[in-house]
């Protein structure tokens, strides 16, 4: 089986390759770990699976986005020799169709291969109750400032609306027709009725909650 | 061969990891290239019975106290893999093999502990010779893994004076770094952080 290897670090790429090569029969394709040079790779040998090195985890996003792009759209898999929760959950988040430690041997790792060329996802089982459980934690969160978006007024979630646009209390004042004073009490009022101290806080809630989507379309649907 | 059954023969390498499947990987390049390895869990609590023994300190490794026992034996060499500063003072490392490096560095730092073994001297070498009591002094500390200001506190100097005492020995050893300082200082056989007020 064709795989795609992206690795940055030297001395990792070239022994897990020749092993991956002599003991697993993988047709492996080194890069160095670089977005381009990888889809470069990617595009000529169209590999079922795509491995990417754990400190790559900056570019995941990109590398799942560019890949799905691709003719072959290849399925990631993401090898963290050493594993860590935080790193699990990014590269979940990310897209990765797999995850998989070194705890296992090479053995786990071919496996892992195999099974996301089949289609299936991989994620090592004792890492499985934390990752459920962070998943649930970010969607009650996520649920809890849908919540709080529902209890603002149609003028409120307008006024909240400008402030993710990046405007201040001036712009929001010129947008809405209101007096600066104004718009800095509907501020007020919408931070309390988040639960939030800042202008920064509460853009970040609306960012961080995936609710920037759906508080657009509350001020759409009240505005007509 | 028994170089496991607690005899030591050959040119047996250890790699000590939790990752199994990258310590399967070196080792299998490792053997292919003609050396006898084993793969050690990080939980081991066997006598090591090898000439080298690659330590993998990309994660909580193995207990302090088993590597401090290890390196209570002269004969065996210890390579450390990753991160090249020295954390764990306690532990001397031959020689440090930095991820980003490819597998013939590796090779050669196998091998180069192994050869140096009978040869290196406790003292200095010439290069040593030609750096000054004081700077002799920061290499010991940096190697006990030292920081520049606890460098300077030990040795009531400024932190600044250390920063150039570091540089100009890295000049001298024609190298580039405080890693790369302290990589070379462990080949050419400074032992950490034993200061000699006498000098």
């Amino acid at each position: 089986m064709r795989v795609v290897y992206a690795e940055p670090q030297r001395l990792l790429r070239e022994t897990m390759c020749e092993a991956l090569r002599d003991l697993y029969n993988l047709e492996v394709t080194p890069t160095d770990g670089e977005l381009d040079t990888t889809l470069l790779q990617v595009a000529r040998v169209r590999p079922p699976v795509v491995i990417a090195s754990s400190v790559l985890h900056e570019t995941l996003l990109d590398f799942c986005d560019r890949l799905r792009e691709q003719e072959a759209s290849p399925r990631l898999l993401v090898f963290d020799g050493i594993g860590s929760d935080e790193r699990l959950l990014h590269a979940i988040e990310s897209g990765a169709a797999g995850y998989i430690t070194g705890h296992g041997g090479l053995v786990a790792v071919a496996g892992a291969v195999a099974a996301l060329a089949r289609g299936e996802s991989v994620v090592p089982p004792a890492m499985l109750g934390t990752l459920l459980r962070r998943l649930i934690e970010r969607q009650r969160e996520a649920v809890q400032a849908a919540e709080r978006l529902v209890a603002l007024t149609p003028r409120e979630r307008e006024v909240l609306a400008l402030l993710v646009d990046g405007r201040d209390s001036a712009g929001i004042a010129a947008v809405l027709y209101i007096s600066p004073e104004t718009a800095k009490t509907h501020v007020q009022r919408v931070l309390r009725k988040l639960g939030v101290h800042s202008r920064v806080e509460a853009i970040a809630l609306v960012a961080t909650t995936g609710l920037a989507d759906r508080l657009e379309r509350m001020v759409e649907r009240s505005a007509s | 061969m028994g170089v496991w059954g607690g005899e030591r023969v050959g040119a047996g390498l250890a790699v000590l990891t939790a990752d199994a499947a990258t310590g399967e990987a070196i080792a299998h390049t490792c053997r292919r290239r003609g050396l006898q390895v084993r793969v050690l869990g990080s939980d081991v609590d066997k006598d090591v019975r090898a000439e080298v023994l690659l330590v993998d300190r990309r994660s909580e490794g193995p207990p302090e106290a088993d590597l401090r026992r290890w390196a209570e034996d002269p004969d065996l060499r210890i390579v450390a893999l990753g991160d090249p500063t020295p954390s764990a003072p306690t532990v001397r490392y031959d020689a440090f093999v930095r991820l980003d490096e490819g597998l013939d560095h590796l090779l050669r730092a196998i091998a180069t502990t192994e050869r140096t073994r009978r040869t290196l001297p406790t003292v200095s070498s010439a290069e040593a010779e030609e750096l000054s009591v004081r700077e002799r002094q920061v290499v010991t500390l940096l190697l006990a893994g030292l920081d520049a200001g606890s460098i300077a506190a030990q040795l009531s100097i400024t932190e600044n004076t250390v920063r150039s005492h570091l540089q100009n020995i890295a000049s001298k050893l024609g190298v580039r770094g405080r890693a790369e300082v302290a990589a070379r200082a462990l080949k050419m056989g400074f032992v950490p952080g034993e200061v000699d007020q006498g000098m």
